[in-house]
């Protein structure tokens, strides 16, 4: 069994929902998703302003050592700015050893056939950079396996938050996919398995206007403790560590389960990195309709340009839909949030108006 | 509108080439002609980045290319430019992408451009522009089709791009209805190993000092003049500015030079005060990145592979490494004693890693300017602070010595 306890084992960390996990715990060490807390600022000695705060804020969090506990961390090529973190990782903060990936941003047969090939060279150098175990089939799908049964609980939760009289908040679901990104193993499904089974009272939430929240990497709670302190319920959340990084199950006990691997992360709902524009607000419409989403609120940190510029795109798809749709730039920090507090307030007025009639 | 603007180019520069040879005015109207084809009735037009995509088989179809973001950056050289970008932002698109694209996409929502028959684009230099890219195959209903090139260089990587190369060649064949010509492809080839010829002889000219040639023509030629790459114009370009540089050096016709700068990413096409000052104040610019051949001879008899690896070798996909590699070997060739970075806000790719180009510069004790312009929208442009700017780094080459 791969499971890993994230406090025992030495562990890896990641930026991006392209890497699989599962590779990283084949080796027998405990993958983490790195969530900054530095000020993306403390990074401009090193990296252009104008760079996606986040990407700054790994920066800052790495050149102060913060991150002193990770024996290294695997990078994917998923946008420039990732891109460049790279470059500079290895001049400035060569101290916590990083391994690359390449990560198309297209999933036809030809693209698999060369992530699988990314994903070897990853197997490969996790047990020799960071000191991991060897990568064999049957630990590749032990590890498959146990993230399978993770991204079920996680549907589970998922549904609960849907579904109107649940009780479930979307602030406790943030917390869990907050949980899920930095952890892992055992605790976790503990954790999720509690979560989803225990009994909880039944409270009526059918009034409050239903959000759907999509974007990029929302790591703090604070857009989500507005809407839901404002009277609104979060009832849907696809963002880096939200839904879409636990939908489509990879598949199991594969005599080629790098090849599985690499055709669940390139064929999973994406976000705006991957071509396939269409096809993301498909998914988004569908999930607006899964969760009867009153109104999406598009939440993406400055600078990031595959989003900025899909914006114009996802607001004439919404809003065509008859769904109201608000779109709030965000500093990673969120330091505006309370210029946010008026628009949010006033597009859950409008919203909830919209559902009494 | 864009139409007539390229009409003026061609007539402007074929009024001054029935006078006399210029390589300028050649290349302009060689440009102005191949764009206003894009125009013409049954022209199957291919949108795609013509300083990034190995236009060598475009060559080998009837198929006329266009680049909606070099149409954007030439929008952005007239009045027009900021109009069409704001009838971007008016629909959604936050100035905080390229300027050029707003421009395009503008350009496009106003139907001044071309329609395609396809679009073709390259992951690289930047997201932005097949991000752009998409979303005018969207609005043209239109095929895409993005060529990923991955930023190492192995034997996968190479299987991949060639790959893909070949179903670019199937893409081309369906919407001309020809079947890829091999001898055509291979004519293709040799021209742009001419070519590649013929830019390095260039570039051993430049080294002379005072330098013969260079500064913003240069580095607008290095990017928008592979347009013609595969053709055989392509060759007469390079020929003809040679031509022009050899004739300087011997009669003399050189300006004298104080500094010789070394110049990375692009350039402003607003009218700005950034190249006047440099040549007031003696500076040249023998040499930038974007002229630079990074990539060897093609073997035409395995055309698919060679453009393969000139893809995977251009310096903008892999590591910023990369874009300063032999860099000891060109300070040294070219006498270069300062480095400008024309950083452009929203070419995170250009600029992000910054450091690792201004540290590499630093070891040979050469200055480093970042300088922060937009390359296409004039409305935040402050030439009194570019003057500083300018001013303070001519001073630090001049303590250099």
């Amino acid at each position: 069994m791969n499971s890993q306890d994230p406090d025992a084992s030495i562990s890896i960390s990641y930026f991006c929902s392209c890497v699989p996990q599962e590779i990283i715990m084949a080796a027998g060490l405990a993958p983490k998703r790195m969530i900054p807390r530095a000020r993306p600022s403390e990074a401009d000695a090193y990296i252009h302003p104008n760079t996606c705060p986040y990407v700054k804020s790994l920066l800052a969090s790495a050149l102060a050592s913060r991150e002193s506990k990770t024996a290294g961390v695997v990078f994917a090529n998923s946008c420039d700015g990732m891109r460049r973190l790279h470059d500079i990782w290895r001049e400035y903060a060569k101290t916590v050893p990083s391994l690359f990936i390449e990560v198309p941003k297209k999933s036809d047969p030809d693209s698999i056939e060369f992530f699988g090939s990314e994903l070897r060279r990853l197997a490969d150098n996790v047990e020799t950079e960071f000191s991991g175990s060897r990568v064999t089939v049957a630990g590749l799908n032990d590890a498959i396996r146990e993230c399978n049964h993770i991204r079920r609980l996680m549907a589970e939760v998922f549904r609960l938050q849907r579904d109107a009289d649940s009780g479930v908040s979307g602030l406790s679901v943030f917390n869990l996919c907050l949980e899920g990104a930095e952890s892992g193993g055992p605790s976790l499904m503990e954790r999720l398995q509690k979560f989803v089974s225990e009994p909880r009272e039944r409270e009526p939430g059918g009034d409050k206007p239903r959000i759907l929240l999509t974007g990029n990497v929302v790591h703090r709670p604070d857009l989500i403790t507005l809407v839901e302190d404002l009277g609104g319920r979060l009832v849907a959340l696809d963002t880096c560590i939200g839904a879409r990084h636990y939908e489509t199950l990879v598949e199991e006990n594969s005599a080629d389960p790098l090849t599985a691997l690499a055709r669940r992360y390139l064929q999973k709902p994406s976000c705006a990195r991957m071509e396939g524009i269409e096809q993301r607000f498909q998914y988004l419409k569908r999930m607006a309709s899964d969760s009867a989403a009153d109104g999406v609120i598009f939440s993406a940190v400055k600078f990031c340009e595959h989003y900025a510029y899909e914006a114009s795109l996802m607001r004439t798809t919404f809003e065509e839909a008859g769904i109201p749709f608000l779109y709030l730039e965000n500093d990673y920090e969120w330091s505006g949030v309370e210029q946010a507090r008026t628009r949010v307030e006033a597009f859950l007025t409008i919203v909830g108006g919209r559902r009494s009639e | 509108m864009f139409k007539t603007m390229l009409e003026m180019m061609e007539q402007q520069t074929a009024s001054l080439l029935s006078e006399r040879e210029d390589a300028r005015a050649l290349w302009y109207n060689e440009w102005a002609r191949l764009f206003l084809k894009a125009y013409e009735p049954g022209k199957k037009v291919v949108y795609t980045s013509i300083y990034a995509f190995p236009m060598e088989l475009l060559a080998a179809f009837d198929v006329v290319p266009f680049d909606f973001e070099i149409a954007g950056a030439m929008m952005a050289t007239t009045d027009l430019g900021v109009p069409t970008m704001k009838e971007a932002e008016d629909r959604g698109y936050p100035m905080d992408i390229c300027s050029f694209h707003r421009a395009a996409l503008g350009a496009s929502f106003n139907g001044y451009f071309p329609d395609p028959a396809i679009l073709l684009t390259t992951s690289y230099y930047c997201a932005g522009k097949s991000k752009a890219s998409e979303i005018l195959s969207l609005f043209h209903g239109k095929e895409h089709f993005l060529l990923y090139v991955p930023a190492e260089i192995n034997k996968d990587s190479i299987r991949y791009v060639e790959n893909q190369l070949r179903q670019i060649v199937n893409k081309l064949e369906t919407i001309t209805g020809q079947k890829l010509d091999e001898d055509r492809l291979k004519a293709a080839v040799r021209s742009a190993n001419r070519a590649r010829s013929s830019r390095l002889k260039l570039l051993d000219l430049l080294k002379h000092r005072p330098c013969p040639w260079g500064g913003n023509q240069l580095i607008g030629f290095s990017i928008n003049g592979l347009l013609f790459n595969g053709t055989e114009i392509m060759e007469r370009l390079n020929e003809a500015f040679a031509r022009e540089a050899q004739e300087r050096i011997k009669t003399g016709k050189v300006r004298p030079e104080k500094h010789r700068i070394y110049w990375f990413a692009w350039l402003p096409t607003y009218k700005s005060n950034l190249f006047d000052i440099l040549k007031e104040n003696g500076v040249s610019i023998p040499l930038c990145e974007t002229f630079r051949v990074y990539w060897d001879e093609i073997d035409e008899d395995h055309p698919f592979e060679g453009l393969a690896l000139k893809c995977l070798k251009n310096p903008f996909v892999g590591p910023a490494s990369r874009r300063v590699q032999s860099i000891d070997k060109i300070v040294d060739e070219y006498g270069i004693d300062g480095t400008l970075l024309f950083a452009t806000p929203a070419c995170r790719q250009a600029n992000s890693a910054y450091r690792v180009l201004k540290d590499s510069l630093a070891k040979f004790g050469i200055p480093f300017l970042m300088l922060n312009m937009d390359i296409g929208d004039p409305r935040g442009y402050s030439p009194e602070q570019t003057k500083t700017r300018l001013e303070g780094f001519i001073e630090l080459m001049d303590q250099h010595g």
